[in-house]
Formats: C-alpha cells, structure tokens, sequence
C-alpha cells in the first residue's frame, strides 16, 4: 500500500454500508479506513489525518451534524455527509455546518466517487498558490486578473454582482453552496439579501452563459439547497 | 339593539312649553276668558308630564302657576293673589301634573318592559339562525360571543371544556376573567346549577356564569358580565343558554360522525396500500434476493454475460424499490399534513430546468422540445420538482423508448400552464380523471411497474399550490398532464444597479 494513496475515513454504522464503500473505493485507488461510532470517527480523524471523510448522520452514540461541526473546529478535511435523511433542511444544516458536500442513499458507485474528486482537488487548490488567475470549465474560460470571460472564445459581459457570484461558484466548483452560503459570499449578509435575490442574479447569469437556460450544463440547480456549478 | 335611554329630566322642555303656553295667551286673552288660558296651561302641563315625565311636568305646573299669577291675575305684574279660588287653581294644577306624570311613566316604563320582551323574543329567534349556520365548536363559539355581545350590549363568553374537563379561560373586552372567576365559572358547570351575580350560588362576582349540557356531556358555560345594577334577565340568559348549548352538542355529534368516517375510510385505504404495496415491495426484493445468490452460488456453465445481466436487473430493481419507498414516503407526509407549501418566486425554466437534470440519464436518448416563456412563480421549488420529476417518469414509462417528449410553459394572466406531453398511447377513455386517484392504476399500465402513487402525489402538491392538474390525451394520440399554477403579486426585478 503506497503512501500517496489518498486516505478515506468512513464513519458509518451499518457493516454492509461500510463494505460496499470499502469495496468500492479500494477498487479505484483510495486507502479506506472505517468507523463504526462518533467516538471512534473523531479519534481516527485525529489520528489517521485523512483526506476525505465520509459521514453517516445517523450514528448510534452522536448525531452526525454535531460530530462535523466538532471536526471543523480542528480540521479543513472535506467532510462529505451520507445520510438517509433526504429533507433539503438536514442537507442545508449539513452544508451550513461546515460539511463541503452531501449525498443521499441509496447513491451509486459513479456520484460517490465524483464527489469525493471534487473534495481532493479542492484540497489540492488550498495547499497550492491558490486559485490559478485563469479558470477553464467546458466552454467557459474566465480570466479573473483581467476579469474577461469567454464562452466558445466569444466574450461576455457580466455585471459585478454577477461576476462575484460566478467567481463564488467557481472557486467552489463541482460543490453543493447554500442559499444562505452564496447570499453571504456575495453580498455579504445584507439584511434584504433573499433567495429570490438569488434566483434574480442565477437567472440573468444562466441567460448569458447557457446555450439553453432551461437545461443547463454548468449552473445546476439543486432545489430547495442551493447551486452547484458542474464540472 | 340597545335599550332607548330612560327619560331624564328634560327641564328645557318644560321651560320651552311654559313660555309657548304665555306667549299663545297673550295672543288670545283678547277673545277668550281667563278660564281658557288656565286650560291652554293645563294642556301644556299634560303634554309634559305625558312626554317626559313627573320631574319636568312638576317643573312646568310650577312655572304655569308662576306665569298665570304673574300675568293673567289681578294684579298683573306681581305674584300677589287677590282672590282665594286662584290658590284652588293653583294646587289643581300642581295635582294634575303629579298624576299625569306618574301614570305616563308607569306607561311608558311597561311599554319598555313589552319592548325589551320583544326584542328578547327577537334576539332568541335570531340566535337561531346565527346557530343555524353550523360549524364546529370552536365557529359556534366565535359568533354566539360576537351576536349576544351586539345584541345584550354587554360582554359574553362562551366557555368550553378542555380534554380534561377544565374550562379553557378566555378573554374579552370587559370582561374580566381571572382565576376566581374562573372557579366560579366552573362550579357551574360542575353543578350544573347558574352560579355568580345574580344567584344563589357564589354571587359576589362580577359575571354570571349559565352551564349548559347535561350530567354525561358537561357543554360549556355561558358567561355574562352585567353592569354593575342592571336588571336581571336571567330567564332570557337561560334560554339563550340552553340554545347555544343544543347547538354545541349538535357540533359535537356531527364532528364525531365526521371523525368515525374519516377513520373507516383510513382503515380501508391503509388495507388497500398494504395489499399493493407488499406485492410492490415484494416483486423488487425477488428479484433482488434471486440475482445475487445465482451471482453468490453460480451454475457451471455461468458466463460473464449472464452474471452482468443478473447485475443489470438488481440494478433495476433497486432503483424501482427507491421510488416506490420515496413515493410512499412522500405521500404519508403530504396526507399527515406534515408538508408545508413554502412559496418563493421562482423562474419557470429553473424549476422545469432542475427537474430535467435529475433524470439526465433517462433522457438521454429522447429528444425534448422545450418552449418556455419567460415567467415567475410563486412555489415551491422542492414540491414541485417533485411532480415534474412523477409526471416525466410516468411519460418516459409510458411511451415508446426514444420518442419525443414536449414541455411547454405559458404565461397567462394570473397564472402559468405547464404541459408535459408524451408519444404513447394516452389514457384509456374515461380514465382522465381517476389517474389522479390514489393506488388507482391505468388499464395501459398492466406491464408497468408502479403502485399508483405518482399523480396522486402530484395532484396532492399541486392543490396544496391552489393549482390545478388534469390529463388528456391528445387527437394524434400521447398523453398530456397540464398543470395550471396561480401566479399573485408581482415577480422580482433586477435591482437599478444590475440592469445590463
């Protein structure tokens, strides 16, 4: 077992959840470490360093929410959330809580391990010199030194709120973000600032950068929770 | 209605008759004898005492007297009388004024009293019909307080038990109802005997308090706060009483009817989803159980092929059993009424848009023509994806694989109108109106799998929306599903400094 092999703590209480996780991840070329109980995640989150956690809500001796938001007082690992519990109010809370991204069971094989790519190079951008000046998603190029964009090569204009709301999604890609997670990157907490104030901004910003808005590639809505830009 | 004022002492009356009267007698001394102007004050005296009473027709004899002498008598100008059968005048006059105005009180006071009796009358008979309107305890309570409170002019309360039998304090402009009152308001109902001002029992409080039911169902107390030395009316009360009361048994039966209904209508339908579910629950885990020990324990002569076919349909099979557990779930909620519609203005092709990239790989090889207008709606975006997500399912279920489907969205005033149309075969003539129906299961749909839950689902947030669902099928055939939102208020605007 090679140590660059990126490490997979999952907290989980169901044994054939675990092996179908093991199972899984180990065939794609991660090393998987396992939790039964809250207790037993937070001491092999300490111990073990992993890159990636993934975390069942429903655990015997402590709620899962409450075991991330503990974790994220000494931690930055990627905590992905597992849950069965499928309400967009625990996926908010979740989210709002500090986990980076969230997935609900049954999930398959394919969505799990994009999720978990999406963790590892947000991690990688962290401990690299940032967010590189240029950022390339499909069709989308955006320059944020010079604040140009391009889509297929042909420029477009944004406003600024527009392009704050852009350069959130982007530095997030591939990441669920909360309503109130994108009111407050972008408008930073203004009492007036609402969902449908989003949605407004989400609208003309899909108008200018989806061949059809209706069926969007890149601003995916998630209902209820939030946006997600895709890549 | 409230009772008329009671006469109070209208001396300017008496003063403006008195000062008529002297003025008429100037007028006509010159004609007529002394003896008529006695008469002219005398009448003037009676319409006094008649109108207002003994107080200002005293007033007017007095001032009559004064006038006559001071005028009329010799000697005129002064209040001295020379002759001695004046003073018999005189005192005739004081003494008609004292009976007249007596007698005239007397009468008018019986009037009021047959009045009051009639508008009682009135106000029980009118009671009726504020009972007549029906409703349950809770509406029954409202309007006889507001009625009897307009028509008594003083306040009422109407106090009901609560489930453990204490009466459930309340409060109303002027009336006062703290823990004492209370108590006493509940000895009534305890005793079944009026209790409270007025009454025999605890008197020293400020309402009077009527219970209402009998010993097996204890209904309610009546409360009524009189002012401070108003008549009792009791016998009026207790029949308002006993009416309200009849009418809150009557909400209490109908409710319990309605109740044993709703309950035997739960049971049969909770039998009727057991039955189907098992068998939909069942069929899946078959399959399931099936495949994976043949994969587990494989023949000898098992090939790859064969063991990614076996995968393949336990793959299938579960995804089939998540929808019909999230249908289920989903449903148990919208009927527990533990779903909440919270509406925010939302753009059409965002909720159509998220509801597409849900089932980007069933999509995958349909053609989908798309045609929104541009429009905002009031929803909710979590609901209503979810019936876009059943009524596109149930379209790429029942029609051809590879086949076109069609989303059109229009604006019109006051509302939006979502069709989703397919190229299959529609529904079976008749059938537009049941697919709607919980468990019900289109004849067309015999292959398919499905529980029947889908568009009842749909139909149950759409309502919930205030909108409405229907189905047709189309002259060349293909089912359509119109879903018809209403649209209040006005959609956001992009602020000033954002317009492009």
């Amino acid at each position: 077992m090679s140590q660059d092999q990126p490490v997979i703590l999952v907290i989980e209480d169901e044994p054939p959840l675990r092996r179908y996780l093991r199972a899984t991840l180990q065939s794609f070329g991660y090393r998987v470490e396992e939790a039964g109980t809250a207790a037993e995640g937070k001491a092999q989150a300490a111990l073990l360093n992993p890159d990636v956690i993934l975390l069942d809500l429903g655990l015997p001796d402590q709620d899962g929410l409450a075991l991330a938001r503990e974790i994220r007082t000494w931690s930055r690992v990627p905590i992905i959330v597992v849950s069965a519990r499928g309400k967009e109010e625990d996926k908010i809370q979740a989210l709002d809580v500090g986990a980076d991204d969230y997935l609900t069971k049954p999930f398959g094989s394919g969505e799990l391990l994009a999720r978990i790519r999406v963790a590892l190079r947000h991690t990688a951008e962290a401990a690299g010199a940032g967010v590189d000046s240029v950022v390339e998603i499909g069709p989308l190029r955006v320059d944020f030194a010079s604040r140009e964009i391009t889509l297929d090569g042909a420029e477009v204009h944004l406003s600024p709120n527009e392009f704050s709301l852009l350069a959130v999604l982007i530095r997030h890609a591939g990441k669920v973000l909360t309503h109130r997670q994108l009111l407050h990157e972008v408008w930073g907490g203004v009492a007036s600032a609402q969902p449908t104030y989003l949605r407004v901004y989400m609208a003309s910003l899909r108008k200018k950068l989806e061949a059809d808005p209706a069926r969007p590639r890149l601003l995916i809505t998630e209902p209820g929770v939030g946006y997600r830009l895709k890549c | 209605m409230p009772p008329p004022a009671t006469p109070r002492w209208t001396a300017p009356a008496a003063v403006v008759a008195v000062v008529l009267a002297t003025l008429g007698s100037f007028l006509v001394i010159r004609w007529l004898q002394l003896a008529d102007v006695v008469v002219l004050y005398m009448f003037c005296i009676t319409v006094v005492a008649t109108r207002s009473g003994r107080g200002p027709a005293m007033l007017a004899a007095v001032l009559s007297v004064g006038c006559l002498d001071f005028f009329f008598i010799v000697p005129k100008y002064t209040f001295s009388v020379e002759d001695v059968r004046y003073v018999g005048t005189f005192s005739m006059m004081l003494g008609l004024a004292w009976l007249v105005g007596g007698m005239a009180g007397r009468i008018r006071d019986q009037a009021r009293e047959a009045e009051d009796r009639e508008r009682h009358t009135a106000a029980l008979y009118r009671l009726g019909d504020v009972l007549a309107q029906g409703g349950d305890a809770a509406a029954i309570q409202e309007r006889v307080e507001a009625y009897l409170r307009r028509e008594l002019d003083l306040p009422v309360l109407v106090l009901l038990p609560g489930a453990d039998g204490a009466l459930q304090a309340r409060t109303a402009a002027g009336a006062i109802l703290n823990a004492d009152e209370l108590g006493v308001a509940q000895w009534a109902l305890d005793n079944r005997s009026p209790s409270g001002v007025g009454t025999a029992n605890l008197p020293g409080t400020r309402g009077l308090y009527l219970p209402m039911g009998n010993a097996r169902h204890p209904v309610g107390v009546l409360a009524f706060f009189p002012a401070p030395g108003a008549p009792a009316r009791q016998p009026l009360l207790e029949a308002l009483a006993t009416q309200v009361s009849l009418a809150l048994e009557r909400a209490r039966l109908t409710e319990e009817r309605a109740e044993a209904r709703i309950r035997a209508e739960q049971e049969h339908l909770r039998s009727t989803l057991l039955s189907s579910v098992s068998h939909d629950l069942r069929t899946p885990l078959g399959t399931i159980t099936g495949a994976t020990s043949s994969l587990l324990d494989p023949g000898p002569e098992a090939t790859t092929e064969d063991q990614r076919m076996l995968l393949l349909s336990i793959h299938q099979e579960s995804m089939r059993l998540e929808k019909l557990v999230n249908n289920l779930l989903e449903l148990t909620r919208l009927e527990s009424g533990q779903v909440q519609v919270k509406k925010e203005w939302v753009p059409m092709e965002e909720i159509v848009g998220s509801a597409l990239s849900r089932l980007e790989s069933q999509l995958e090889d349909r053609p989908v023509a798309l045609r929104l207008e541009e429009a905002w709606v009031p929803l909710d975006p979590v609901l209503l994806e979810q019936v876009l997500l059943n009524v596109l399912d149930n379209a790429l279920k029942f029609s051809p694989p590879g086949s076109a489907l069609e989303i059109t969205g229009r604006a019109e005033p006051g509302r939006v109108v979502l069709a989703i149309t397919d190229h299959g075969p529609g529904f079976a003539p008749g059938e537009e109106e049941r697919v709607f129906e919980k468990l019900y299961r289109g004849r067309s749909s015999a292959q398919a799998p499905g529980a029947g839950l889908g568009l009842a689902i749909c139909r149950g947030i759409v309502q919930a929306h205030g909108g409405v669902i229907k189905a047709e099928t189309m002259a060349r055939g293909g089912a359509r599903v119109t879903l018809a939102l209403p649209v209040e208020g006005t959609p956001p605007e992009l602020s000033g400094e954002e317009a492009p």
